[in-house]
């Protein structure tokens, strides 16, 4: 830390990028998944490929939702439903039952969520129940097997490290413009660091952006100093100011019919010039002090906060329209939000974005593999005169294997577990993710055990075959394979998209695994285990590590 | 202090991570505090601005412990800013 | 007009010019001429010049086309994202087939030319 400038970002790009790089794989790799969580858990629901009947109106679907919600859950004191819309054309409703009378102050009402037909209301038959792409939404930010409050601390805390990995690491790029477009493989230590320069530069303004507006997405639990200072400590206040469409007012314990819900629709919707609603929120359902909010469906543009509109739940006043007029500050945040959310991507966009964000695993994967290569070399007195590894290399190389070939294995598995396991059995979403997480500790583990080249090729051959047998998989448990949705072009586009996917990350793997086993002459005379020579190409690494 | 080596590089790794990590986001949370009540413009406008900038404190702070020549120096590039904002901001609450 | 509706004109023209921009100035460096045209080759400083000045040409018209296709908010997003693919095809194309950049880079920019002037009169 007495050196230089640059080499004083060097060291710092070092630690603050290995210390949490596993973690950052994990969220990388889920995040990138997330693009098209809507898309994932289509496809984990094959019994909703067949296209429906005709197209049903935002009125028709709104009713029918009433209807079951006043049938399903009368008590209730909030109700939700979600409009279809382009990419999810399921009708959703949900509701939160206010707490058992006998349970602690404060406690939160339990939150159920439902598909239902359009049509009749009736749950979707025999769905299979799945957390489907939402899972790994939701895992890049709340992981598992933890309280979400702790899961955010962490990932928000890997993520302030990944900032300050990228800008140091931009500031010790010496020759950025230099090497911009430099990839030399077969050249052991020299391939990793071109590897994970021409991914992290070449993707630069995506990293930084991903980055810092996934700091911002959680930005008020980070940082809730300003709300302390500037509404002295009314954090309710302030939520009321900036999101103003979140109200929810206290039941009067008096009931009342709760007012149609169509003509509030049409005045919505024509308040917003025919942009359609995209879902409804009812506040306290048959009571006195009901309150209706409808949100518009989200416009193309980069902001992310939407207007909606608010209904007095008895006689259908218009309360407040919300979120009409931004101010800056507001806006900008609402940008940002919306950068990393990408919802307004469309699915060219959507593509790119993807392939960003696998650019970003391999950024990751690539760092953690160059710091094992290079302190490996260290060693390499050491160990030609007969000595061993230090601990903490030992510890980072079956970490690489555990945590970057074994995410692989355990993402496949979830999908292998959703076309498997029973349909009817109980708890099923909570097994499919259960077989993710057996499936890495698996890994993990045998990647303690023996974390040399073999076990690398090993987990990759895995995971290539994992993958590349999902499209196959799909054959023999569904009727919407690639056979009918590609080749008859039946459809959905999706899911032949996901097939298509899969298929090539599970070539992308195979060839590192392949590229792996072909025993090159040695660049190094050691020749000894460990990586010391490259891979594969950077393409195939952005595929491997997805 | 007679130390070995190894110990006085942990102890100053040790100490500039506290440093960076620690008094960083001290340091970037009284900005957002101060910032929050300062900008003129409408509170809730001002406390999300004072909000999005503090990460880039926060980063900035880290970049300065690390890149600083001496313990000294990056110590007191946290500290000194932190007390100067800390004062204003207790400045700030006396008066109103 | 049902078939260009699906073609995405836009994006490969942006891609077309971006790629092409990348080319550009790839050859204007020392070591990616030297790549193709052997160790030791340097490129003329002439060539230099030209190289620089139709990248950043280039890099700047693919900027107008995305804005002009999706406005001044997404429109800057997809010339991030797809300079990012653009370069990524290049640089696997230069370390693994350095000789075929001339040949492909040539057509690229006229390709990008005729797709820019198709975007402007087909989207006017």
């Amino acid at each position: 830390m007495r050196e230089g400038f640059r080499q004083s970002m060097a060291w710092l790009h070092t630690w603050s990028g290995l210390l949490v790089c596993w973690v950052l794989f994990l969220v990388f790799c889920a995040g990138t998944a997330s693009y098209f969580r809507e898309e994932i858990t289509l496809w984990m629901k094959p019994e909703l490929h067949a296209s429906h009947a005709a197209p049903i109106t935002n009125a028709q679907a709104a009713q029918t939702a009433l209807t079951a919600l006043q049938a399903k859950a009368p008590d209730a004191s909030r109700w939700f439903i979600t409009l279809p819309a382009e990419r999810s054309t399921a009708l959703r409703i949900g509701w939160i039952s206010p707490p058992p009378k006998d349970a602690p102050p404060k406690t939160r009402g339990k939150f159920t969520s439902q598909i239902i037909d359009p049509l009749t209301g009736e749950k979707m038959p025999d769905v299979r129940e799945t957390r489907g792409g939402e899972f790994l939404y939701r895992l890049h930010f709340d992981l598992h097997y933890m309280p979400a409050l702790w899961a955010r601390w962490i990932v928000g805390f890997c993520a302030m490290f990944m900032l300050v990995a990228i800008v140091s690491g931009v500031i010790t790029h010496k020759r950025i413009f230099k090497d911009f477009f430099t990839f030399r493989p077969k050249k052991g230590q020299r391939s990793w660091l071109d590897a994970h320069n021409a991914t992290a530069v070449l993707a630069l303004p995506y990293h930084l952006m991903i980055t810092y507006t996934g700091l911002v997405t959680l930005m008020f639990m980070y940082m809730p100093w300003g709300i302390q200072t500037a509404y002295k400590g009314n954090q309710e206040s302030f939520f009321a100011d900036v999101f103003p469409s979140a109200r929810n007012g206290k039941p009067a314990g008096k009931p009342m019919p709760l007012t149609p819900l169509q003509p509030l629709l049409a005045q919505a919707e024509q308040r917003w010039h025919g942009i359609p609603a995209a879902g409804i929120t009812i506040n306290h359902p048959g009571d006195a002090n009901a309150t209706i909010q409808i949100r518009r469906q989200e416009e193309k543009g980069l902001n992310y906060i939407q207007p909606s509109v608010q209904f007095n739940g008895v006689t259908g006043a218009l309360v407040s329209a919300d979120n009409e007029d931004i101010g800056g500050a507001n806006a900008t945040r609402g940008v940002l939000y919306g950068l990393h959310i990408g919802h307004f991507a469309n699915p060219l966009l959507r593509v790119l974005f993807f392939l960003c964000g696998l650019s970003g695993c391999a950024m990751v994967a690539t760092g953690a593999l160059l710091w094992a290569v290079k302190t490996r070399q260290g060693y390499a007195k050491k160990l030609a005169a007969g000595g061993r590894v230090g601990f903490g290399l030992r510890l980072v190389e079956a970490l690489n294997i555990g945590a970057i070939a074994g995410l692989p294995i355990a993402f496949a598995a979830y999908f292998w577990a959703n076309r498997l396991l029973p349909v009817a059995m109980p708890k099923r979403p909570d097994a499919e993710i259960s077989w993710l997480f057996i499936a890495w500790a698996v890994a993990a583990v045998l990647a303690q055990i023996r974390p040399d080249r073999r076990m690398w090729q090993w987990q990759l051959w895995v995971g290539a075959l994992l993958f590349m047998g999902i499209p196959i998989l799909n054959i023999f448990t569904t009727s919407s394979h690639l056979g009918v949705t590609l080749f008859m072009a039946q459809g959905p586009w999706s899911v032949a998209g996901f097939d298509l996917t899969v298929l090539a990350l599970g070539i992308g793997l195979a060839l590192a695994a392949w590229h792996l086993g072909r025993k090159k002459n040695a660049t190094k005379k050691t020749g000894k285990q460990g990586l010391q020579e490259p891979r594969e190409t950077s393409e195939a690494k952005l595929q491997e590590a997805a | 202090m007679n130390l070995n080596p190894d110990l006085r590089y942990r102890l100053a790794v040790a100490s500039r991570a506290l440093a960076a990590i620690g008094g960083g986001y001290a340091l970037s949370a009284v900005t957002a505090a101060l910032l929050a009540v300062v900008l003129p413009m409408q509170p809730a406008e001002a406390v999300i601005t004072a909000t999005l900038l503090s990460f880039i404190v926060f980063c900035c702070a880290v970049l300065w412990v690390f890149a600083a020549r001496t313990a000294w120096r990056a110590w007191g590039g946290i500290v000194a800013p932190g007390m100067l904002l800390g004062a204003g901001l207790l400045a700030l609450r006396s008066m109103s | 007009m049902d078939v260009l509706d699906m073609i995405p004109l836009p994006f490969l023209a942006t891609l077309a010019l971006t790629y092409s921009a990348w080319v550009a100035l790839s050859l204007a460096m020392d070591r990616h001429y030297a790549d193709i045209n052997g160790r030791g080759a340097e490129p003329s400083a002439i060539l230099r010049k030209r190289g620089r000045w139709l990248g950043t040409l280039a890099l700047t018209a693919a900027f107008a086309v995305c804005v002009r296709d999706s406005g001044w908010g997404i429109g800057p997003v997809a010339w991030l994202g797809t300079m990012t693919v653009a370069a990524l095809l290049l640089v696997l194309q230069l370390c693994y087939a350095p000789k075929s950049v001339p040949r492909t880079g040539k057509p690229a920019l006229w390709l990008a030319l005729l797709l820019t002037l198709l975007v402007l009169v087909l989207q006017g």
